[in-house]
């Protein structure tokens, strides 16, 4: 019996073997007849690949037409890493090996480079790859030529690499200019901005793309960056290229042109970076060492315009060390306290307080709030306010003096008095913060305490330390103060402490006081004392700082003009703003900047000059330079450098001979940075062969 | 009716040899070495199809990775070479001493297949730690061995029991509790495909045996129950058992292989793109040479070489069967069947999987694809046929006197 049911289903163990294989007939069939064309459709499909091509980036060039950043071609090895996982672990191992000998590294390394951020066994952001993991990834850029030949000649011995000729940034540093916080640097895109630009629609990024970081780079990064083309090629399955297929063009990006002066520029960098130098071997008799001067600024502002001809920030460094992927040490260096953070701009992102060259809006808030230009107070060695005694820092007594005299002489105790006088009027030290102080809003109609809306990045608001800011500070601090001042000691810190536990929020007449001249708890940019210091040469108006001036495509054409803005006027009547403006003209004569100006054409190159040497607690003081003429603001700045004019008078004087081609005595505009000592109107000349040539000037117009 | 009589009788005259044909063709298959003839016949052209396929779908494979285009071919044929004699010796041992081995063989098995658990000794290929090395450049894969041993010891075990067949308990024991030591094992090497092909061997011997429905029924389930809670609990496989459907949607993901299985069929079409011209080889298709040499023929060959081969393996499944029906000897019709349901089970998920009716389970095609520890043991299974079919009534008398006949021939001849 058992015998006949085994032979039984052995038939049926036949009959589904029929089966199955009817089945796998039919499947065949479907397969490689019926729907085999959709499938070989698919296999067409796939051999043809997109590559992208990454347009150039456009030219940043002067106001004369001189190239500040270009392109040059590198050679960059990417790995596909599609490709290679497809490989089979040896083969993968032995190719990486071969790549890793040719490139001179260790296979570990390259692997590490191949990774993406975040992956196990990747490298530190940004070394390791930021991008899609479905790019091929740079593992060697800037190679030598040689070498990335030899790579593409002998494809059979490295599946899935590939070396290509890329655009990377150069610098050509006309005159020697770095100008580096100006232009700002550029870096390859990261998933998530990639993810972020997708989201919000602007399909002008790739993951191939490298996008502006700071600066200018940044702000006209769109103008910038240009089109990416598309090069379709067949493909085999190891992504080895087999011919052309279709090739979309790149549209390269827009020059932009700036109104930055490389000459100027290469001056002011030049001599921001001796007066820091000099400083350092300079011995400072207040806190008993050398001047530490770890960093400083100038601005050079077209004062009618708000057009920026120079902006300069030390320290700085090489843009060179982004290009081609930044190096684990480089980065470190750039943001490292210890190398003073060279990656900030100081013009637009240092917080400095401003010291006397506050007193020229201090005067012009008391000449508009009651006080008349016939009026003479006291310039007395110290006044007392609140038990407190404040010293007269800059200058000797002098008596009773004019507005003009205390700005020139830079008297503290004469706007002591005026402040403490102020801040009585509007209500002393009562629990108010509606109280309007008349010369805190005179500062603020001047543009502090808010951006000047350059058209560079990250630009920081500063501090006007109101009765509002001083209740929200006291707030946010009094639990760390309260607890300090329960600690026994009698020094300076503890003291302090205990008090302003008590009552810290109180705007006191010390506080006024000290805001009066620039000091205390308000900062500044140079940036804003630039555009402060230009309404006063302009009569009154506030321009919005320009870097850039206008956008020019491939063909020359100018695709946009960016315009000067006017952000405001200042509420000072001209009478006032004149009267100002000639004390400060004698500044230079007989004044604080007097003895740095010996044999200067004043009578022909009529510079105002306001110097400032701002105390900071804990630190050497801050040596400051305003000036200007109706042409140009100049303003310099240097953190722990000493006085205003002991270390950077000569800077100044040597900017400003730059400004109008001045030697010795003799002005000769022929000679001066800018022609006919003025920004040009017009834009340089970019003619279809690539030459560039500078703006044609409407006419002579010396002075 | 009488049309349709008269066109018959048309197209017998239209084709006088067709009648003779089939009156041919069923002589032939009257005849007692039938069976014998036909698994040599079909085990032979596999055997060469299958190094010829190796030669074609290993040569940039082999070129790439030992810069020698023949290496891989090379061990195969090293590996048929050894195969060989060994298959021509089981083909000539005893059926007592085969039946000897049965115990023994699944005990070696079973200790080789936990040696890939020892450090050292075991081996991990492509993540499935089935393979033992024993140190130079030779590796085997137990597992492979291990299908032959359990079919040989479930035939034996279940021949002794012929008689006690009827009852449960004899069934199952100790033939469930040892399969699920050996299939427990391969599984926690984690290679799912040869447990797979494991499991079907169980099941096609219960269903030979005739194993009551119920507890066929019951075994069946609960194999099911266990390959889908490992299918499920790893998220890889489970997308990667998913992907099947329609891999061209995942085609740079989990769908590569298969969709390149699938341009590799579409290509060859009809009739095949001609011996060596499949570009699938050049480095799209993973494991071009192995699991999934059958697309590589059928780019080569079009839907014309996939269905030989298809023939070919049903004809291999009609022969086996054929001869466990006949055979008087239970262990031989039990261990033909094993032999039929394993190496047609194989055939069928492996082909099954490259023409996406099946997930991507990496077993390879037997006799074709590349790979010595699972061609042996298939050999020497197909050695164990050919003395199965010689056990036919009559066709070890027929063998004999047709060899005489040779022999008196050559002598002649020589003479």
């Amino acid at each position: 019996m058992l015998r006949t049911r085994s032979s039984l289903r052995l038939v049926v163990v036949q009959v589904m073997v029929l089966a199955l294989f009817t089945t796998l007939f039919a499947r065949l069939w479907y397969l490689q007849v019926v729907g085999a064309e959709t499938y070989q459709a698919a296999a067409q499909d796939n051999a043809v690949r997109d590559i992208e091509v990454t347009a150039p980036r456009g030219l940043i060039v002067d106001a004369m037409g001189r190239p500040l950043v270009a392109n040059r071609t590198a050679w960059v090895v990417t790995v596909d890493r599609d490709v290679l996982d497809r490989l089979g672990a040896s083969t993968r191992r032995a190719v990486l090996g071969r790549l890793a000998n040719t490139l001179g590294l260790s296979r570990e390394e390259l692997e590490r480079r191949t990774k993406t951020c975040g992956e196990p066994g990747a490298a530190e952001p940004p070394v390791c790859w930021n991008g899609s993991p479905y790019e091929p990834v740079p593992v060697a850029e800037d190679v030598t030529q040689v070498l990335a030949a030899s790579i593409l000649e002998q494809a059979e011995d490295y599946p899935g690499v590939t070396a290509e000729a890329r655009k990377v940034r150069a610098y050509p540093a006309p005159f020697g200019v770095n100008a580096v916080h100006a232009l700002g640097y550029i870096s390859p895109i990261t998933e998530q901005e990639l993810d972020a630009a997708k989201a919000r629609g602007d399909d002008g990024v790739s993951p191939l793309s490298s996008v502006g970081r700071s600066g200018l780079e940044d702000a006209y990064d769109r103008y910038l960056r240009g089109t990416s083309g598309v090069h379709q090629v067949a493909v085999d399955s190891m992504g080895r290229v087999l011919g052309d297929a279709a090739v979309i063009e790149p549209k390269p990006g827009h020059t932009l042109v700036t109104s930055i002066d490389a000459k100027v520029q290469a001056v002011v960098e030049r001599e921001l970076e001796r007066s820091i130098l000099q400083a350092r071997k300079t011995f400072d008799e207040v806190t008993g060492r050398k001047y530490v001067a770890d960093s400083g600024s100038v601005v050079v502002m077209d004062a009618t315009n708000g057009r920026v001809v120079a902006l300069a920030s030390y320290p700085t460094y090489d843009p060179n060390v982004w290009v081609g992927g930044i190096s684990q040490g480089d980065l470190d260096r750039l943001y490292s306290d210890q190398a003073d953070t060279p990656l900030l701009n100081r013009a637009t992102q240092g917080l400095f307080a401003p010291g006397s060259t506050f007193k020229p809006v201090t005067a012009a808030g008391a000449l508009t709030s009651g006080y008349s230009i016939k009026d003479k107070l006291d310039c007395s060695s110290s006044y007392t306010v609140g038990g407190r005694v404040f010293k007269n820092y800059e200058s000797a007594s002098y008596g009773r003096i004019t507005f003009a005299e205390a700005l020139q002489l830079s008297c503290d105790t004469f706007f002591y008095r005026i402040a403490y006088a102020k801040w009585l009027e509007a209500g002393g030290d009562r629990e108010d913060t509606s109280i309007k102080d008349p010369l805190v809003e005179n500062a603020k109609a001047f543009g502090f305490g808010s951006k000047t809306g350059i058209d560079l990045p990250g630009e920081v608001t500063g501090r006007i330390a109101d009765r509002k800011w001083k209740l929200s500070y006291w707030k946010a601090s009094k639990d760390y103060y309260c607890k300090l001042g329960k600690e026994p000691g009698n020094d300076f810190l503890h003291v302090f402490a205990r008090e302003f536990c008590i009552d810290g929020w109180n705007y006191r007449a010390g506080d006024a006081v000290n805001f009066s001249i620039g000091q205390g708890d308000t900062v500044l940019t140079p940036i804003q004392l630039a555009v402060a210091y230009g309404a006063l040469s302009n009569g009154g108006t506030l321009w919005e700082p320009r870097v850039a001036k206008a956008v020019i495509d491939a063909d020359g054409d100018v695709v946009k003009r960016i315009w000067p803005h006017a952000a405001g006027r200042i509420p000072i009547p001209q009478r006032i703003i004149d009267y100002i403006d000639r004390a400060l003209l004698g500044t230079g004569k007989v004044g604080t900047m007097a003895w740095k100006m010996g044999g200067f054409p004043l009578g022909r190159v009529p510079v105002r000059f306001k110097t400032g040497t701002a105390e900071v607690f804990g630190k050497q003081t801050t040596s400051w330079i305003a000036s200007y003429d109706e042409q140009y603001v100049v303003i310099m700045q240097i953190s722990q450098g000493g006085t205003g004019s002991g270390t950077s008078g000569d800077a100044a004087r040597t900017i400003w001979e730059t400004l109008y081609g001045i030697q010795g005595s003799k002005v000769d505009l022929r000679n001066a940075a800018q022609p006919g000592a003025e920004p040009p109107d017009g834009l340089p000349v970019f003619k279809p062969s690539g030459q560039i040539s500078p703006p044609r000037r409407t006419g002579e117009n010396p002075r | 009716m009488a049309t349709a009589t008269e066109r018959r009788s048309a197209e017998a005259a239209a084709h006088p040899h067709a009648d003779s044909f089939l009156a041919t063709l069923k002589r032939a298959l009257d005849r007692p070495t039938a069976s014998y003839h036909l698994v040599l016949g079909v085990a032979g052209l596999l055997l060469v199809l299958g190094l010829l396929m190796v030669l074609s779908a290993s040569s940039v494979y082999s070129l790439r990775q030992y810069d020698n285009s023949y290496a891989i071919f090379t061990k195969q044929a090293m590996w048929v070479a050894a195969g060989l004699p060994v298959a021509w010796i089981a083909s000539r041992l005893p059926l007592r001493l085969v039946r000897a081995l049965a115990w023994p063989g699944l005990l070696v098995s079973v200790v080789l297949i936990g040696l890939t658990y020892v450090p050292g000794v075991g081996v991990s290929i492509n993540g499935n730690r089935n393979w033992i090395t024993f140190g130079g450049p030779f590796q085997l894969q137990p597992s492979e061995l291990a299908k032959l041993a359990l079919v040989l010891w479930f035939a034996d075990v279940y021949a002794r029991k012929a008689k006690l067949l009827h009852q449960w308990r004899h069934l199952a024991v100790p033939l469930l509790p040892m399969s699920l030591v050996v299939v427990g094992l391969v599984v926690g090497q984690g290679d799912l495909g040869t447990a797979l092909v494991l499991f079907a061997i169980v099941l096609g011997m219960l269903w030979v045996v005739g194993a009551p429905a119920r507890l066929f029924a019951g075994t069946f389930l609960a194999f099911c129950a266990l390959a889908f809670a490992l299918a499920t609990t790893e998220r890889e496989r489970v997308s990667r058992l998913t992907s099947f459907l329609d891999p061209v949607a995942e085609y740079s993901g989990n769908g590569w292989q298969a969709s390149h299985g699938f341009f590799a069929l579409a290509t060859g079409g009809l009739w095949g793109r001609g011996i060596g011209a499949s570009n699938q080889k050049w480095g799209a298709l993973p494991e071009a040479h192995t699991d999934y040499i059958f697309a590589i023929i059928g780019e080569e060959f079009g839907l014309f070489g996939t269905l030989v081969v298809l023939g070919l393996f049903a004809t291999l499944a009609y022969a086996g069967i054929r001869i466990a029906v006949r055979t008087k000897e239970p262990f031989v019709r039990y261990a033909s069947a094993g032999i039929v349901v394993w190496l047609l089970g194989q055939a069928l998920i492996n082909i099954g999987m490259v023409l996406g009716l099946l997930p991507v389970i990496g077993i390879p095609l037997p006799l074709i694809s590349y790979g010595g520890s699972a061609l042996v043991p298939t050999l020497v299974a197909l050695g164990l046929l050919l003395s199965f079919a010689r056990t036919e009534p009559g066709a070890a008398a027929a063998l004999r006197a047709r060899r005489q006949r040779a022999g008196r021939a050559q002598q002649t001849s020589s003479r």
